[in-house]
């Protein structure tokens, strides 16, 4: 083998490697997002209870002594471990020594039970939320509090009875994160695109196959390409400053924001992708069927109609759906006309919350559990694409099979 | 038979007439949308909009901002992309190998933009520790523009016709020198329309740009800083709408997003359009 | 190395495309610095002849063969390597397919991807070889215009002076005039005259009055069998062979 051949080789193996990128980011994808997004369904968010002074710099629990500056920088917290059942923390206090007393028992099923405060000299108990005990002492001036935090490790959310069949979403205070509005949210305002879009888009797209004068096609998709290449928060933006305000006038409701801006706004956006893949996969159908069933006698219309259009059946359902992930997908457009509020819609001007709105949204603040529960928000959304996807794929299969 | 005929023209001209008029109307909605964005958004595309740093007045850090995501996006992703595509068209034989590629491909094409964002934020602006930045946003949508990237060269390189192959390799040349010397520059007008559509992408995108590169309003000193794109400005205005101007502002930023949009599909047009002229004598 | 012997050997060629057999016990020797023309009803297997003897076959995935085949006694599928094999083996195209560059980028193409740096050497070597091809003064006033603006017959020579300017010791041509009108297929007869001095040129062509005009020996190909190998003259006035006889007079094909 030529010394030119060798280095051919190293470049062909060399393209193979860097080929593979879009595999392994395929795969990286799917499994930090599966991954993160699994947790909360199968850990505690904590090995144990952790103990958060606050105002507090000397502290002992069960004598042995903690300075807060000593403590690690992203770990201000002592861990109460599970073993000893009972603790006592000791601090001083306007110079008055204070004693808090605890007691421990993970197991018990009811929360607030996990952890009883036997004592806590002076300070005042508060569980406002779930989780979380507060015992708060007075200062010398008012507003300087000094105290502790007990935090409860919550056990593994329960993916079915917590998660995707629970209706309530409060994230930071109850830690409850149901997501089935979110989730029939996101199915109606699909289904209500769809219930438009499609007619439409399969309307024009038959039309620009078959029907359009020969010089005014061009520009009509060139309209239809400028379509698809809007970016969605221009969408969003238009539906907010006309849409919005036009269904709140007509509807009376408080605001126009909700299901039905989202239905309009999402109609509009999956129309390129329905228009021009079925335009494509019409425009595939061979001559002969359209000659064998012009000469028969039918008009150019049932021809089309008739004969055409199911003959390119496999690329208009593959062109609805694809249209419809484009709409379970769209986020930032339906952030801005959706009103977002994660509650069963009732009436079609209701605010709703889809899934990608969820995430979005809540992603900049959320901590802890409720920002992994975000990934698992992530996950049913990337198993429903994922079962559209593969619906695509055997469409396409079919596709090539029929031609 | 023959008595059918009225009855069917007549069905024939009400759905010709649907057809035409769902045409219309799109096409209506697609003009009002520009119209009243372009009319209301025009006024305010001063020289001091386009240039002010100060992110009150105009929109200098967005557009940095963005110029930097959309270059190290492409920078990350058109190596890959087009040595993907060259791979693909040029080199592979394994049926095996193809199909998990095209799979892989489709697969990524498909997965919503969100999702890309939430992967990001993951691995590069938390696993990486980039935090959220320019830099952590642009690998983000550099994956996420690598199927647009792919197959477009890939229609590209499928036009170079095989006689350009042959006519190299019979001149004694290597594979590589001809996918570099005559395959590759061959195709290089579809390269450039792939270019400019990913471009469109991140210019476009929003979802994951929010999750990844943040909504910092400064002018970014550097890909490490975080920054706000145009779309996330745009959100941001009619979301906190704090300034008076903020609206006039948000018109006039829709604005600059609409016509960089159709300066993007002229371009695309105009290069394809050429091509196919050039090809057909060709081919 | 005697003089005596072909430039290629070819014995016991077979060859397949995928379970289609193209070429059947093809052997033939192949003399120095004459015109062999390759003639034969369509499909017969002469593309496919001729494109296996600088390995253009390689290309095609469900393409295999076995045999020997040999260049100046060395195996081409020995130490020989394929790229040195068409350096030294050019080829010329049925259709005119100069690259989407210039024309001297076109013309120096194969020099410069030997790794010849040398403008002025490369320049030589352009302008002979255009002459060569007899396109020179046709062109030299726009050689850095694309190659695409050329005529066809002018894009054909041009891929000529192509081969040329690797010095091949052999052109082979794959129907180099099939797409050209009649005054541009004159001219490149009369190219492959002139060329023959220098090169052993292997033809092929589905015109009978040019095989028997330009060359010395030809070939008649026969669903994938080597039928006749001759003496032009005699191939196309005494044949040996009942179908040759038959081609020659226009009974099939
Ligand atoms: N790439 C290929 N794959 C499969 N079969 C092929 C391929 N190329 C050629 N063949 C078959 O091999 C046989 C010989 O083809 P070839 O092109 O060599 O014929 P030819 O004599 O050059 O014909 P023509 O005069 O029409 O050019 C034909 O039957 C053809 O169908
Ligand atoms: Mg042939």
């Amino acid at each position: 083998m030529g010394r030119k051949q060798v280095i051919d080789k190293i470049f062909r193996n060399f393209f193979l490697v860097v080929s593979t990128s879009s595999v392994l980011a395929l795969i990286a994808i799917i499994f930090f997002v599966f991954v993160q997004g699994a947790i909360p369904f199968f850990t505690s968010t904590a090995p144990s209870i952790h103990l958060i002074p606050f105002g507090i710099n000397e502290f002992s629990v069960n004598s042995e002594l903690y300075r807060f500056d000593d403590l690690p920088r992203n770990a201000k917290y002592v861990e109460l471990e599970q073993q000893c059942e009972s603790y006592s923390v000791l601090f001083s206090n306007n110079d008055e020594s204070v004693t808090l007393a605890l007691e421990i028992d993970l197991d018990n099923d009811v929360v607030a039970d996990r952890v009883s405060i036997l004592s806590s000299d002076g300070g005042e108990v508060d569980y406002t939320e779930e989780y979380v005990y507060e015992v708060k002492y007075k200062g010398t001036i008012a507003g300087q509090e000094s105290g502790f935090y007990i935090a409860i490790p919550q056990t593994p959310t329960n993916f079915f009875s917590e998660f995707l069949f629970a209706l309530d979403w409060r994230p930071t205070y109850n830690k409850q994160y149901g997501i089935l509005t979110m989730v029939l949210a996101t199915f109606f305002s699909t289904l209500g695109a769809v219930v438009i879009g499609v007619p439409m888009g399969l309307l024009t797209a038959v039309f620009l196959a078959e029907f359009i004068p020969k010089g005014v096609g061009r520009y009509v998709r060139a309209g239809i390409d400028l379509l698809a290449g809007i970016p969605s928060v221009v969408y969003g933006f238009f539906g907010l400053m006309m849409i919005v305000p036009l269904i709140k006038k007509i509807s009376n409701a408080a605001s126009g924001s909700g299901l039905l801006s989202a239905v309009l706004i999402l109609a509009i956006m999956m129309l390129p992708t329905v228009i021009s893949i079925s335009e494509t996969s019409l425009r595939a159908v061979p001559r002969a069927y359209r000659e064998g069933s012009l000469a028969l006698g039918a008009t150019k219309m049932q021809t089309s109609w008739k004969v055409v259009f199911p003959a390119a059946k496999s690329g208009i359902l593959a062109s609805i759906i694809l249209g419809t992930s484009r709409a379970v997908g769209e986020t930032m457009a339906i952030i801005m006309v959706a009103g977002n509020s994660p509650q069963m819609p009732g009436r079609l001007t209701d605010g709703i919350r889809t899934l990608t709105a969820t995430i979005a949204l809540e992603m900049g603040y959320a901590q802890g559990r409720h920002n992994r529960i975000l990934f698992s928000v992530g996950i049913v959304l990337f198993v429903m694409i994922l079962i559209l996807n593969t619906i695509i794929l055997v469409l396409k299969k079919r596709m090539t099979e029929e031609s | 038979m023959r008595g059918n005929v009225k009855i069917r023209r007549n069905k024939d001209r009400a759905v010709y007439t649907s057809m035409a008029a769902a045409t219309i109307l799109i096409l209506t909605v697609l003009g009002f949308i520009i119209a009243y964005v372009v009319i209301q958004g025009a006024p305010g595309l001063t020289w001091e909009f386009l240039s002010s740093s100060d992110w009150r007045v105009g929109i200098w850090p967005m557009l940095l901002t963005t110029i930097y995501v959309v270059i190290v996006s492409l920078i990350v992703a058109l190596p890959i992309g087009i040595i993907t595509a060259v791979y693909l068209n040029e080199y592979a034989k394994n049926p095996r190998v193809i199909r998990g590629l095209r799979l892989a491909i489709e697969t990524l094409a498909g997965i919503p933009s969100i999702i890309y964002g939430l992967f990001g934020l993951l691995v590069f602006c938390r696993f990486f520790g980039f935090g959220q930045s320019i830099i952590a946003g642009a690998l983000t949508l550099s994956i996420m523009i690598l199927p647009v990237v792919i197959t477009s060269t890939e229609e590209a390189l499928k036009t170079v016709p095989m006689s350009f192959r042959e006519g190299s390799l019979a001149l004694g040349t290597t594979k590589i020198q001809t996918i570099r010397k005559v395959i590759l520059p061959s195709a290089m007008p579809g390269i450039i329309t792939a270019v400019i559509l990913a471009i469109g992408r991140v210019v476009g995108e929003s979802a994951p740009v929010l999750l990844t590169v943040g909504i910092a309003k400064n002018v970014p000193r550097s890909i490490m800083d975080s920054g706000r794109t145009l779309t996330i400005h745009l959100y941001y205005l009619t979301k906190e709408a704090v300034e008076e101007n903020a609206f006039q502002q948000a018109f006039a930023t829709a604005t600059i997003l609409i016509v960089f949009v159709i300066i993007i599909n002229m371009i695309t047009r105009t290069l394809s359009r050429n091509y196919e002229k050039r090809m057909g004598s060709v081919i | 190395m005697s003089d005596l012997e072909g430039k290629f050997v070819v014995k016991d060629l077979n060859l397949w495309y995928g379970d289609f057999q193209a070429l059947k016990d093809i052997s033939m020797d192949i003399p120095k610095k004459e015109v062999i023309a390759c003639i034969g009803p369509s499909g017969c297997g002469k593309s496919t002849f001729l494109r296996n003897l600088n390995r253009m076959n390689d290309l095609i995935d469900i393409c295999r063969w076995e045999g020997s085949i040999k260049i100046d006694g060395e195996d081409i599928m020995g130490d020989i390597d394929v790229t040195e094999l068409r350096t030294r083996v050019g080829m010329v195209f049925q259709k005119p397919n100069p690259f989407p560059m210039s024309i001297y980028e076109n013309v120096v193409y194969g020099p410069k991807m030997q790794g010849l740096r040398d403008k002025t050497q490369l320049a030589e070597i352009g302008e002979n070889s255009l002459k060569k091809a007899a396109l020179w003064d046709e062109v030299k006033d726009r050689m850095k215009k694309s190659a695409l603006g050329l005529s066809g017959g002018q894009q054909q020579r041009l891929c000529i002076a192509r081969a040329i300017a690797m010095e091949p010791e052999v052109i082979l041509m794959d129907e180099p005039t099939s797409s050209l009108d009649p005054i541009a297929t004159q001219k490149i007869e009369a190219l492959v005259e002139e060329l023959k001095k220098d090169y052993t040129i292997i033809i092929v062509t589905h015109a009978m009055h040019q095989a028997a005009r330009v060359s010395d020996k030809t070939a008649f190909f026969l669903l994938g069998e080597l039928i006749e190998f001759g003496e032009t003259y005699q191939i196309f006035h005494d044949p040996k062979q009942q179908e040759t006889n038959d081609y020659i007079h226009g009974l099939f094909g």
